[in-house]
């Protein structure tokens, strides 16, 4: 269930993060390398989509990579795993949030 | 119920058949070794990793099946109608109209205290002051509102150095809680270090409407590191804690407040049995906020929101131990966050809404009549929403798109706080974003309250799972739910 990423290190402050593109869409990443912005640079190749392969190079500021590297793989889980909720329960939620509208409309 | 689509079939939850069902929308973490699911109306649960498989693939005992629709973690035919209540219960505090009604009657201030979020003047110049004009306004304004009991707060700058309006407010509120029918409350939240023993006995007079409230930020040592006077820059710790004394010798017993500061951090345990040698029995452990003066002495200060976290867990932990012992003290941001969780209500406290209290739940005016979003709001024009000499009444000034906006600014909507699995039982605050950032479309990845409150949720949720004896005693002792 768990999108999990390889992790090629090149410095203290920079590493190269690997997803497999049939298990990870390029727009869940893009969304959390948005999410990063101001805490790491994160740069998307997506030149070997084909291959079955996106990457990612995660360059920190301040702190260590690791750190970042475990929040960004983080992200990509949560991101992915609502990505698919919302677009599966998205009806079923407004239908209830509807329902509560009426019942407060009943009570006031 | 309407027929419910989703991508595979077309199900009418009213006809469901017995034990059929359908997943409702949740949001997961992993804490410890279970997985915890919850969902819109609040609902939650904690699975171990087999029982969260055998859920995913549609093979629960019986057990398992009853617990979860109990919670509304699937949709039955027998619970679709109790989620929908659960859901307008969490919510239910939206209906409420504006009951706190805030009164800067000075933004003049004798202290100059470290963190200051009022930005308060202390030069004492008297056009800081509110005239009493300005004061029949603001309580015309404010008593017209919808709202059947009204709670006027006095705040600052500090508001006993303008002690005819407070007295004019007594007296002008009793003949309008007549006339509109409204019951009312009127706090008084001061340093204390101006209080005379005339306006005392005036006080004493009043004591059935009136609750006071002063700032203690812990033992001697704490408290004058933070709170000193603007001219000579001692401490202020000796002056409130006689006023304390006198006020409860008359019969007026004084809410205290604290705001940790990094000179409070090895002190949580003094801090606490502060609290309790006061006869306190429920504390707030409030972090700074990166707005007013508190901007000018950050460096000093300031401390990780970690860092926080880790006082504030030895803090409750420390409540913990005590309650245990049979010493009654518990902790806001804790008692808010389990009774949040293990509730289907939230408490409707202001500052742990969603959206937070601002505008829908309060209002606040300073000394010229302008009137504010919210009391941490006051020194920034961005939040003022109208002024007691041109707004006509509180509908107008919530329709406006202004209000509108900073309502929208505070909801949890947004794809970060949406995907977060505490999302049923958090709130932002608006203006201390804008405090920090400078910017008012709020970014979650930079927000210290965020990584606070994940924290704290994480903590509470920890407690509950595995130490759910412990909370069970401690909630029972501390006469929560």
């Amino acid at each position: 269930m768990n999108i999990e990423c390889k992790v090629r290190k090149i410095s203290p402050m920079k590493a190269i993060l690997s997803y497999n593109s049939g298990k990870c869409n390029k727009k869940v990443i893009i969304a959390v390398a948005h999410y990063m912005i101001g805490k790491c640079k994160s740069i998307i190749d997506s030149s070997k989509d084909n291959h079955g392969e996106i990457l990612v190079e995660l360059t920190s500021f301040d702190k260590d990579i690791e750190e970042y590297i475990d929040e960004f793989n983080e992200e990509v889980n949560y991101y992915d795993f609502y990505q698919n909720m919302m677009l599966e329960k998205v009806r079923l939620r407004q239908l209830f949030l509807e329902e509560v509208l009426k019942l407060a409309k009943k009570k006031m | 119920m309407d027929v419910i689509e989703n991508k595979k079939n077309a199900i009418n939850l009213s006809r469901l058949s017995n034990h059929s069902y359908i997943i409702n929308f949740y949001r997961k973490k992993i804490i410890g070794r279970k997985i915890v699911l919850t969902t819109d109306h609040g609902s939650w649960i904690a699975l171990s990793k087999k029982e969260y498989n055998r859920f995913l693939n549609n093979n629960i005992s019986t057990y398992l099946y009853n617990d979860l629709e109990t919670r509304g973690i699937i949709i039955t035919k027998n619970n679709y109608k109790s989620i929908i209540q659960e859901f307008y219960n969490r919510y239910s505090y939206l209906e409420y109209s504006p009951a706190l009604h805030i009164i800067v009657p000075t933004r003049t201030c004798n202290l100059k205290c470290i963190y200051c979020h009022s930005k308060a003047v202390s030069d004492g110049k008297i056009e800081y002051k509110m005239s009493e004009k300005t004061l029949k306004k603001i309580l015309y304004f404010i008593f017209r509102s919808p709202s059947k009991f009204i709670k006027i707060e006095f705040n600052g700058g500090e508001p006993l150095l303008n002690k005819g309006m407070i007295k004019k407010t007594f007296q002008y509120v009793e003949e309008l809680s007549k006339k509109y029918k409204k019951n009312y409350n009127i706090t008084i939240v001061s340093n204390l270090t101006t209080m005379t023993k005339s306006f005392l006995h005036f006080l004493v007079k009043q004591k059935n409407n009136l609750s006071i409230s002063t700032s203690l930020d812990g033992p001697e040592v704490v408290h004058n590191m933070n709170r000193r006077y603007a001219g000579n820059n001692k401490g202020t710790y000796k002056k409130v804690t006689e006023w304390i004394r006198c006020l409860s010798r008359n019969g007026i017993s004084v809410g205290l407040l604290m705001v940790v500061t990094k000179y409070s951090l090895p002190y949580w345990k003094e801090i606490i049995d502060e609290y309790i040698n006061w006869g306190i029995r429920k504390m707030y452990v409030k972090p700074l906020v990166y707005v007013g003066y508190a901007k000018d002495e950050w460096e000093k200060i300031a401390y990780t929101p970690e860092e926080f976290v880790s006082f504030w867990k030895k803090c409750v932990d420390y409540t913990f131990e005590l309650v245990e012992k049979d010493t009654i003290i518990s902790e806001f941001n804790l008692l808010f966050g389990l009774q949040n969780v293990l509730t289907t209500k939230n408490n409707g406290f202001l500052d742990f809404t969603n959206p937070c209290g601002a505008i829908r739940g309060q209002l606040t005016y300073d000394d010229k009549g302008d009137i504010y979003s919210c009391n941490l709001a006051k020194i920034f024009n961005e939040y003022k929403i109208g002024n007691v000499y041109e707004s006509i009444d509180y509908n107008t000034i919530l329709n406006s798109n202004k209000s509108k906006e900073i309502i929208l600014s505070s909801m949890l909507e947004g794809y970060y706080c949406d995907s977060c699995v505490y999302k049923p039982f958090c709130s932002i605050c608006p203006v201390a974003y804008y405090g920090e950032n400078d910017d008012l479309n709020i970014k979650i990845n930079k927000n210290r309250s965020c990584l606070i409150h994940k924290a704290m949720y994480d903590y509470i949720f920890k407690k509950i799972i595995y130490e759910s004896s412990k909370v069970k005693r401690y909630l029972s002792k501390i006469g929560g739910e």
